[in-house]
């Protein structure tokens, strides 16, 4: 790669970021997620134990709450609001990215200039992975400030591992939105069909899945709780982190996860890449 | 479908004209490189640009169809992007300010582009496409949506770029005034067909005459009468002396005149053309 190609790059990512920073959609976004951030800081902080005596038999007497079930609970409750954040910012920043630009005309700008198509295409990727980074890590950094407030000590290393799952699902996301967003023409449509699409290919891919790793000829009946089970594992990042039992999943069922993951992000940067620069013309 | 053989080779300004769907607009992406999937090949200095883009790219500045542009930036960020594409590590803020101040919206370098006008935002597309001064300039209706002031800075932009260095300068528009006052030569799009290539040569001006309808046109004397429709037509008048002729013979010869238009050579062209009556 040549320093052009990585100004080039540098140059239109810093631009595409600060028209989306002023954007109204970074607008809504930031105070929806910072909205969420709040109401899960005023309900972690108030009423944490509350929560946790749901998870426990009602015959059992509390007399103490060990840490550890309260860190469990605490990351099962904002990782399971975590898992709709990415494909939120996503589809306000991804999935209109590209189909905006050309209803636009604005794409022209950049195709009559000394860049190829390439270089446009992974500055919209950069730009829009940020933007996302940015609005879903607001409310990592308050479940960040939130945990030292309560537990008064830095989480424990599976954190670590929880913010790159985060990363990673934010890159399959915008990458999928993204890959949406060179199909259709009408960037009003794409927000809800990202979601559509992405749910219904997630959900597909999880039960052709789910149908390999079982005989039975009615699992989508019987395995229905499996299924649901498995689509989550692999698309979200609490449960490739924790598992719905509160006990963490082994290091195996995370790979794979992460293999799927990284799966979906190659699938989805093939059909942006093709579609987008396979088209003869712009419009 | 656009049939065009070896056409801009020479440094001047070409205006494109020709009705809707003519095939103009497209004929500008693929000079530009806009559009990578058509039958022959866009030469920028004997450089295939579909095969070598951004070294072709280096050399032309265009404004094609119509952009929104970028709602949430103003304008002084978007010279700054065009600025570095165009000439990297060398952009300068006082060269983006020296840009603004020439498209007169240097007042209004901090405001939103969502909040310009049309108009504004059309002067600085234009900017866009002429910064780092590129070699070859293609401007596609760059006077749509502009008001008198707009199209005389746009005048007096296309005569500074002119007389700047030479330069070849391609410009479709609806606008066949502005183009028969700026080109140098004309070229009439039919249906993506070239219908005729006109060169233009100093000032001037048709006055078309509405007259009776047995008006003959040998009245008018020496004065040439290319055009002439059931009553029309078309005197061609380049010079004080011969406008000042012009009004005395149709006082001595007391011709009745309903009505007169005064149009370029481009607007009767395309009026011959298009069988405009």
């Amino acid at each position: 790669m040549s320093y052009n190609t990585i100004w080039n790059i540098r140059s239109m990512a810093i631009f595409f970021l600060k028209n989306y920073r002023k954007s109204n959609a970074f607008k809504y976004i930031f105070s929806l997620f910072l909205f969420i951030s709040l109401l899960m800081a005023t309900l972690s902080i108030f009423f944490l134990r509350s929560i946790v005596n749901e998870f426990i038999p009602n015959s059992i007497k509390i007399v103490h709450y060990p840490t550890p079930i309260l860190e469990d609970i605490y990351n099962f409750a904002w990782g399971s609001i975590a898992i709709y954040l990415p494909v939120l910012a996503a589809s306000f920043f991804g999935s209109t990215s590209i189909s905006s630009d050309i209803e636009s005309k604005n794409i022209y700008h950049f195709m009559t200039m000394p860049v190829s198509k390439e270089e446009y295409l992974l500055s919209k990727v950069l730009s829009c992975y940020i933007a996302s980074i940015l609005s879903v890590f607001l409310f990592v950094a308050v479940q960040f400030i939130v945990y030292l407030i309560i537990f008064k000590s830095l989480p424990n290393i599976s954190f670590v591992n929880y913010i790159f799952v985060v990363l990673l699902i934010i890159l399959t996301d915008t990458i999928g939105a993204m890959a949406f967003s060179s199909i259709v023409k009408k960037g009003s449509y794409s927000p809800v069909g990202f979601i559509v699409v992405f749910l219904l290919i997630t959900n597909i891919v999880s039960l052709i899945i789910s149908g390999m790793t079982s005989l039975d000829g009615g699992f989508i009946i019987t395995n229905a709780q499996r299924v649901a089970y498995l689509i989550f594992l692999n698309v979200d990042p609490y449960f490739m982190v924790y598992t719905g039992s509160l006990s963490g999943i082994s290091l195996n069922a995370e790979l794979l996860s992460i293999y799927i993951q990284i799966g979906y992000t190659v699938v989805f940067s093939f059909i942006l890449y093709s579609v987008f620069l396979r088209r003869g013309e712009i419009s | 479908m656009i049939n065009i053989p070896n056409l801009f080779m020479e440094n001047s300004i070409i205006g494109i004209v020709g009705p809707n769907g003519s095939g103009k607009s497209t004929l500008l992406k693929i000079i530009s490189g806009c559009i990578d999937d058509f039958k022959g090949s866009s030469l920028v200095d004997g450089i295939n640009i579909v095969e070598n883009h951004k070294d072709c790219a280096r050399k032309i500045g265009a404004l094609i169809e119509n952009p929104w542009l970028y709602s949430y930036v103003n304008s002084y960020e978007m010279l700054e992007i065009a600025h570095k594409l165009r000439k990297g590590e060398k952009c300068i803020g006082e060269e983006i300010e020296e840009d603004l101040k020439s498209l007169g919206l240097l007042h209004k370098k901090n405001v939103p582009l969502r909040d310009l006008s049309s108009g504004e935002k059309k002067r600085l597309s234009i900017g866009l496409a002429v910064t780092g001064s590129p070699d070859i300039i293609i401007l596609d209706e760059p006077t749509d949506n502009m008001d008198a002031v707009g199209v005389d800075m746009f005048e007096n932009l296309i005569n500074r770029l002119k007389n700047e260095r030479e330069r070849l300068i391609i410009i479709t528009s609806h606008d066949l005034d502005i183009i028969g006052k700026i080109c140098d030569r004309i070229i009439f799009l039919v249906g993506g067909e070239i219908r005729k290539d006109l060169e233009l040569e100093g000032g001037g001006y048709y006055f078309i005459l509405h007259t009776d309808e047995n008006f003959k046109p040998e009245i008018m004397g020496d004065f040439s009468t290319e055009y002439s429709d059931k009553g029309k037509i078309a005197v061609w008048i380049d010079n004080e002396e011969k406008l000042n002729k012009f009004f005395r013979i149709i006082s001595e010869k007391r011709i009745r005149i309903k009505n007169i238009e005064k149009i370029t050579r481009a607007e009767l062209e395309y009026k011959k053309i298009m069988g405009s009556k």
